[in-house]
């Protein structure tokens, strides 16, 4: 609750005031590390904090009580969850890259222990994974850092901004860099860690892996992309991003089309998903030609909202009915539309602004993008975009279609209000966003890029 | 080198602390028991591995604290003297003849969490008083060796946590 009323007062300052930044024990960068709130870091910490509340009071009806003392599941659950939820923000508000590693680090820790959570051998398996991948990865970002600092004396965005101007040994930081993010967003081919983790974990940190902390990683590569190398060191770089994700997209859908699980199939569609969200490095810095941050920065936002809530809300749908019905195969979804039908509308909202149905957020974020695409002469990524509606509406259907069908008569659980209701407040910020999206669409584009240094920031 | 750490990037110390607290809640999971404290080691000692630990461990003590309290003038520093102290604490258990069976589990999440409780009480007054994370100077010292010696305390009851966590989980297969 207090990070929620925080995100709102910053909300409301970036909006009074434009780009807040301090600078942590009075040491201005290269010294110390200084803290920013600009449009972006506003819009991700907003996100964080709405989705970040449902989950936490869809986990209280989740989890049973801890006891007092000793160890227990809802005992770990809570602090990790507060950790990440923590990591996430100073993940999202830092303008040091290495301070950025530290906060990649504590939301990787986190959420890795959060999937071993349930102890059984499919998620310390998965947790295993997931943690070795990313050591792997931590260490590839921390040699594109290495060399960054080698050669401009600064970990400060805004400094390196103003100092990094090409060169062979930049372009190597930025393929270390970018793959060492690649893996913690879990950018195809550096996905294979996410479909088993995300699915087998307890269905509120599905929710928080999934909406959230995929997120950490896709703005800090938004972030060096745009804001450190906007030239995008050579041409070819950004566009080969580009065709990555669009496979990406593909392959994650085609995937989510053939698993027979529930959490499965939501989870392979956040492999997909991913691979539309980084389609925003190629159309901000198309390489070549004039970088259109600012418009790429604001589509960058409102995806994150539209796949930030839809993916937690149908997480926390797939929870729900988990619940019910004793699992999550497909066939035992049958009737859950007449039974739980809260669930079934949170269901509805949540996949069509997954989908990008117009009044959606899902639909702002997409119009967003192709706009900026348009803008840069890259009218090829506005058809991947479009791609992304058809392939999602497949899959969303595929989960659609037996929760319409008649009960089938397996014996059934009663739903909690809360598990019920939670999902669907989550599905219904994609449809408010989507009916009011203006102010939205105004904060995102507050600040901007580099020109942090310069006057009209309030410090 | 403490200048750096708990100064002008105390906010990447302090994150730093919550990735190893982070690390103890994930053996923790994974080990899925409150009683990490009570595995025992994995084998019988030698009689003259017992004897040797029992002469070196009290150095090792002394080194740990030297490390930290001559850190505020030259090299050393928090994690380097706890990285020593949790090393005698391992070889007095793997010694077998006394483990720290007195640590209580509640007591000794406790004490691996106060590091980062520390920073956040700082980081609370400082932004209260209008600069976050910066110390005046009168009290800049005091703060520091108090976050100094927390720091220590935790880290060291961390990775003996982590240690014997994994032990732990060994056990039970």
């Amino acid at each position: 609750v207090a990070s929620a009323i925080a995100a709102g007062w910053a909300v409301a300052r970036v909006r009074a005031h434009g780009t807040l930044v301090v600078a942590l024990g009075d040491w201005p960068a290269p010294l110390g590390i200084e803290l920013r709130v600009d449009g972006l870091s506003a819009v991700l910490l907003a996100t964080t904090a709405v989705v970040g509340l449902v989950v936490s009071a869809f986990s209280v009806g989740w989890f049973p009580p801890p006891p007092r003392t000793g160890w227990s599941p809802a005992g770990s659950f809570w602090p990790l969850w507060l950790l990440v939820w923590g990591g996430l923000q100073a993940t999202f508000v830092t303008t040091d890259l290495f301070n950025t590693f530290v906060t990649l680090e504590l939301v990787t820790m986190g959420s890795v222990a959060l999937v071993a959570l349930p102890g059984g051998t499919r998620q310390v398996q998965a947790a295993l994974r997931y943690f070795l991948a990313a050591l792997v990865t931590s260490a590839a970002y921390l040699g594109g850092l290495a060399l960054l600092y080698g050669a401009h004396s600064t970990m400060s965005m805004p400094l390196l901004a103003e100092r990094v101007h090409g060169g062979t040994s930049m372009t190597v930081a930025l393929v270390l860099i970018t793959g060492g993010l690649a893996l913690k967003t879990a950018l195809f081919p550096f996905h294979f860690w996410l479909p088993e983790a995300h699915g087998s974990a307890p269905s509120p940190v599905s929710a928080v892996l999934s909406g959230l902390v995929i997120k950490a990683g896709f703005v800090v590569t938004v972030r060096v992309w745009l804001e450190v190398f906007p030239d995008g060191v050579v041409p070819v770089a950004s566009q080969s991003v580009g065709v990555v994700a669009v496979v990406a997209l593909l392959w994650g859908a085609w995937r989510a089309l053939r698993e027979e699980r529930m959490k499965m199939v939501i989870a392979w569609s956040t492999v997909s998903q991913v691979g539309l969200l980084l389609l925003v490095v190629p159309v901000g810095v198309p390489g070549g030609v004039e970088p259109a941050t600012g418009p790429a920065l604001a589509a960058a936002g409102l995806l994150v909202v539209a796949h930030g809530s839809a993916k937690a809300s149908l997480f926390l749908t797939a929870g729900a009915l988990h619940r019910r019905a004793g699992g999550d195969e497909l066939r035992l979804l049958a009737g859950a539309a007449r039974d739980v039908p809260l669930l079934a509308v949170g269901f509805a909202l949540a996949g069509a602004s997954l989908i990008g149905l117009p009044r959606t957020a899902g639909y702002v974020g997409k119009s967003l993008l192709s706009g900026a695409g348009s803008d840069t002469g890259q009218w090829w990524w506005a058809w991947a975009i479009d791609l992304t509606a058809v392939v999602t509406a497949l899959y969303v259907l595929r989960l659609a279609w037996p929760m319409v069908r008649r009960s089938t008569g397996s014996p059934t659980e009663p739903v909690s209000p809360t598990l019920q209701v939670a999902p669907l407040l989550l599905g219904a910020v994609g449809l408010l966003v989507g009916l009011w999206p203006g102010w939205l669409e105004e904060l995102a584009g507050i600040g901007g890029v580099v020109d942090t240094a310069m006057s009209g920031t309030e410090r | 080198v403490t200048a750096v750490l708990l100064s002008y990037r105390a906010f990447d110390t302090w994150l730093e602390v919550v990735v190893i607290l982070a690390a103890v809640m994930a053996v923790l999971v994974v080990t899925q028991r409150a009683d990490v404290w009570d595995v025992s080691a994995p084998r019988e000692p030698h009689p003259l591995q017992a004897r040797y630990v029992h002469l070196l461990a009290p150095l090792l003590v002394v080194v740990g604290i030297y490390l930290v309290a001559q850190s505020t003038s030259t090299v050393g520093g928090a994690f380097q003297g706890a990285a020593v102290l949790a090393g005698a604490a391992l070889l007095v258990w793997l010694s077998g003849d006394s483990s720290p069976r007195g640590l209580r589990f509640d007591l000794s999440t406790a004490l691996a969490s106060a590091a980062h409780l520390t920073f956040l009480a700082v980081a609370v007054l400082t932004a209260v008083a209008g600069r976050p994370l910066a110390y005046r100077g009168d009290v800049a010292t005091a703060v520091i060796v108090a976050v100094e010696v927390t720091v220590t305390v935790s880290v060291a009851v961390s990775l003996a946590l982590v240690s014997l966590g994994a032990r732990a989980s060994w056990e039970e297969d």
